[in-house]
């Protein structure tokens, strides 16, 4: 396998293109397999059998499913603002490649290695929100609306916390590189080291992605689905097609910054790094099919009162320590 | 039944017509009284101060016999059980106090009378349909309603 | 760019009113709510009713005492039983007619079983509603098992036609008996895996603890009544007040908690829940043998002229039939005193205040059924 896109393709737009390609095959597969995933696992959760009916274990369900969404009308309601309504879902989506090209998979598997990968990522992901509010804003809809503020309070509340816990991380690798930071954890994960950054860092990133018990914007038992209430057919499925895109993005940072990337015994670094990152986004299923919603307000004061603190705390004493180390 | 509550309701409203139903459990009251509706609000006064809800409000079209719309209350309170019923009688078109500013149940109710029956309260803070359409011309529990009117093939309807 | 938002008052432009219904996930139905918000708080709230009013007072005028019967399960659906028994006992009440043991002891049978599928929906709906969608289906799984047992007994799921005047339709076999024993067990075992589930989580409680707090002259006001009135403190329940059936020769008790916020409501039902089942647990045991309907039930159903009332307690509540008799076949007029009615109309003074979120709390745990609120 080659160790940069860059070298083996020469032309650095022809790797960019390769680049996509691949992400957006791997992508789609990803959400088809973590649509069936997470009715597989609610299913279970809840004593029912999930999808059986296509293919084995009801693994082909989803792509029917996308089937039936890609045949359906594209409705464009009258009353919204065209131009937002339209480039919203493909707003969600672009950060989410450009992310994407970014990891590191294993030691060889590497796109591009980039020194401020990390600050890459952060600044990309902060991007997404700009897609959720065009949707919310540009349906021209109430209920949207609402959702898309709700959004963007509570990725402003969670991206502090987050970035805090990245930063406790950074310090302890005193890189800014996804690549070195994974390499630095060869022997022991950094979780190890910064427990408090991890989970921190995994509830932050658990409302980023507007998961349950953080999918206040969506809510559909409030706002009706929030930001996506008037997308229909493939547009809608754009949406759902990003949420789960950014469950692996966030879980794989998780991964990198605190499971050791690639590193583990006997099988290939790939492997590895998938196991973790798939384990992860089955902790972020158990969590949705748990507990319910928080409010809004507490939410809020969940992010502002409690992990910001925490977090501040647990970067104060990391560089401290480091200091007198 | 207290005896206290019943005295008041005499020296208020001095010509109340009242029958004991405590042998009748079917009655499934204390008593029945027989008022005019101007003293629909006084009756009220005395109830609310004594702690009792205006459980039930409705109406009965009784044109035929005798023309007039009955007003049928029920009092009763929220730790004791105890159950008045009030009848009051109105003609059609004239419009009875409402009870709507001591209980605020009777906000609902007396709507719902006014939707089924067309019996408007005076004094009522919000006199729309509730139950039907807005801009319903009709009164659908009036005797009257659907006979002029068959729509089901000659089942439903009377 | 088209004109975004329509802006509620023309002095105050943070203002802005939002339809909540009829059509939407968490208004029970066609419910809908007006309500003018400033933010996410809400300022007024209004409930709109009436779209699904069927005229179930207006039928009763058009047909005969027996003919009204199947029309009793479909005022409130998730109680079916109990209205539909409660009306063979308040046509019972008017003519005198006496019931067999056994048919008392199948009614209070099937009424609580009733009553626990009807807290059982309101249990995961309330529970869908704050976001948590496997309790729904905890409780989904649970409920199955009563429809099938009186599906069994019944030959309907939902809208029960079973009760009539004199006693009920079919005899119940020892099969039912065993089914229902066995549900009791299951169900006394699934319970405490409810409250580690729901009860005891965290975010459960923040949602729940004194949002929708009830003002004490609330219960007054609003005539208030079933489980919201006794979360305020008000030992009130009409099987204990004005017993019907044989309801005072069984042991329960009446649960209250004096909070009266959502969270109140909440433990309240789920206490019902182990008190019903306490009830159906003593009558399989003491349940006599013996026929099932009373043997002289007169052909034409002709109550004396007159006015009567009779009420028994649903799964929300008083629930009154309020018959006027003229002495014919057919009833001069029923209206049906549902507790849903009087229970919604708070709304509009609870919701002030609070948030939208809140909003869907607060409708869930008054627990309305839609078609009992417009007949």
């Amino acid at each position: 396998m080659p160790r940069d896109f860059v070298d083996i393709f020469g032309n650095p737009w022809l790797a960019a293109a390769a680049a996509i390609a691949v992400i957006m095959g791997f992508l789609s597969l990803n959400a088809l397999m973590l649509i069936w995933m997470e009715r597989k696992v609610s299913a279970r959760m809840q004593r029912r059998m999930g999808p059986t009916e296509r293919g084995p274990f009801g693994l082909l369900q989803t792509m029917f499913d996308m089937i039936k969404l890609l045949g359906k009308e594209l409705i464009t309601p009258t009353h919204v603002s065209r131009k937002l309504y339209l480039s919203a879902p493909v707003l969600m989506f672009v950060p989410i490649v450009a992310i994407c090209s970014l990891f590191p998979l294993s030691e060889n598997w590497v796109f591009h290695k980039y020194d401020i990968a990390l600050v890459l990522v952060l600044a990309f992901s902060s991007m997404s929100i700009l897609g959720i509010f065009a949707a919310g804003w540009g349906s021209n809809n109430k209920y949207s609306l609402l959702g898309a503020i709700r959004s963007i309070l509570q990725n402003i509340a969670y991206e502090v916390p987050l970035i805090l816990a990245v930063l406790a991380v950074v310090l302890v690798a005193r890189s800014l590189s996804l690549y070195e930071i994974a390499m630095e954890q060869s022997p022991i994960p950094y979780i190890l080291f910064q427990p408090l950054a991890a989970v921190i860092f995994f509830i932050a990133a658990t409302a980023e992605t507007n998961r349950a018990p953080f999918d206040i914007p969506e809510a559909e038992s409030e706002l009706i689905g929030g930001f996506h209430t008037e997308y229909s057919g493939m547009r809608f499925g754009m949406f759902f097609f990003a949420e789960y895109s950014n469950m692996v993005i966030v879980c794989a940072l998780a991964t990198i910054l605190f499971l050791g990337g690639w590193h583990g015994p006997v099988l290939p670094g790939v492997v590895w790094f998938l196991i973790k990152v798939y384990a992860l986004i089955f902790i972020m299923m158990w969590f949705r099919w748990t507990f319910p919603r928080l409010r809004f307000d507490q939410l809020l004061k969940f992010s502002w009162l409690l992990l910001v603190p925490l977090a501040v705390a647990n970067l104060l004493v990391t560089a401290l320590v480091l200091k007198l180390l | 039944m207290s005896t206290t509550l019943l005295d008041t309701l005499r020296q208020r409203v001095p010509e109340l017509k009242t029958e004991d139903n405590t042998s009748t459990p079917a009655a499934g009251c204390t008593a029945t009284h027989v008022c005019t509706t101007a003293d629909i609000p006084a009756i009220a006064e005395v109830f609310k101060q004594a702690g009792y809800c205006l459980e039930m409000l409705t109406c009965l079209d009784m044109r035929a016999d005798g023309g007039i719309f009955r007003l049928v209350y029920h009092f009763s309170r929220a730790d004791v059980p105890d159950r008045h019923r009030f009848l009051a009688d109105v003609e059609p078109g004239h419009e009875p106090p409402t009870a709507a500013l001591l209980f605020e149940s009777a906000n609902w109710y007396e709507r719902e009378v006014y939707d089924m029956y067309g019996v408007r309260f005076a004094g009522h803070p919000d006199m729309t349909r509730i139950l039907t359409e807005e801009g319903a011309d009709y009164h659908p529990l009036l005797k009257d309603f659907g006979v002029a009117h068959p729509t089901d093939e000659g089942n439903g309807n009377a | 760019m088209p004109e975004l938002i329509h802006v509620g008052r023309d002095e105050d432009r943070d203002t802005y009113y939002l339809n909540m219904g009829p059509q939407h996930p968490s208004t029970h139905g066609v419910l809908r709510l007006r309500l003018l918000l400033k933010g996410e708080e809400i300022l007024e709230a209004e409930p709109i009713v009436g779209y699904s009013h069927r005229a179930h007072e207006k039928m009763a005028e058009n047909r005969n005492y027996i003919q009204f019967l199947p029309n009793t399960s479909r005022i409130d659906y998730l109680s079916g039983m109990i209205y539909n028994i409660g009306y063979c006992q308040a046509v019972e009440r008017i003519l005198g007619l006496e019931v067999p043991e056994r048919a008392e002891y199948i009614r209070i049978i099937c009424c609580e079983l009733n009553r626990i599928s009807s807290h059982l929906l309101w249990y995961g709906t309330l529970l869908m509603d704050l976001g948590g969608f496997t309790p729904f289906l905890y409780c989904w799984d649970d409920r199955e098992n009563i429809l099938d047992i009186l599906d069994e007994v019944t030959g309907s799921r939902l809208t029960y036609c079973y009760g009539r005047f004199g006693g009920v339709t079919m005899d119940v076999n020892d099969e039912f008996l065993q089914n229902t024993l066995d549900f009791c067990k299951r169900f006394r075992e699934r319970l405490p895996e409810y409250e580690t589930l729901v009860t005891e989580n965290i975010i459960f409680q923040n949602r729940c603890k004194d949002v929708g707090v009830f003002d004490q002259e609330l219960a007054q006001d609003f005539a208030l009544t079933g489980p919201i009135l006794r979360a305020m403190g008000h030992k009130r329940d009409v099987r204990r007040d004005e017993p019907y059936g044989i309801y005072d020769k069984f042991d329960f008790d009446i649960p209250t908690l004096n909070g009266a916020d959502t969270f109140d409501r909440f433990l309240i039902r789920v206490e019902e829940m182990h008190q019903s089942l306490s009830i159906v647990e003593q009558a399989v045991s003491r349940i006599p043998d013996g026929p099932v309907m009373a043997p002289k039930v007169p052909r034409k159903i002709k109550p004396p002229k007159g006015e009567y009332y009779f009420a028994v307690e649903s799964a929300r509540g008083h629930f009154g039939m309020f018959i006027v008799s003229d002495g014919t076949e057919i009833p001069y007029r029923i209206h049906l005193r549902t507790p849903s009615f009087a229970n919604l109309s708070s709304l509009r003074s609870v919701l002030r205040g609070t948030m939208i979120a809140d909003t869907v709390a607060i409708l869930g745990s008054i627990d309305i059924v839609l078609p009992e609120i417009d007949r």
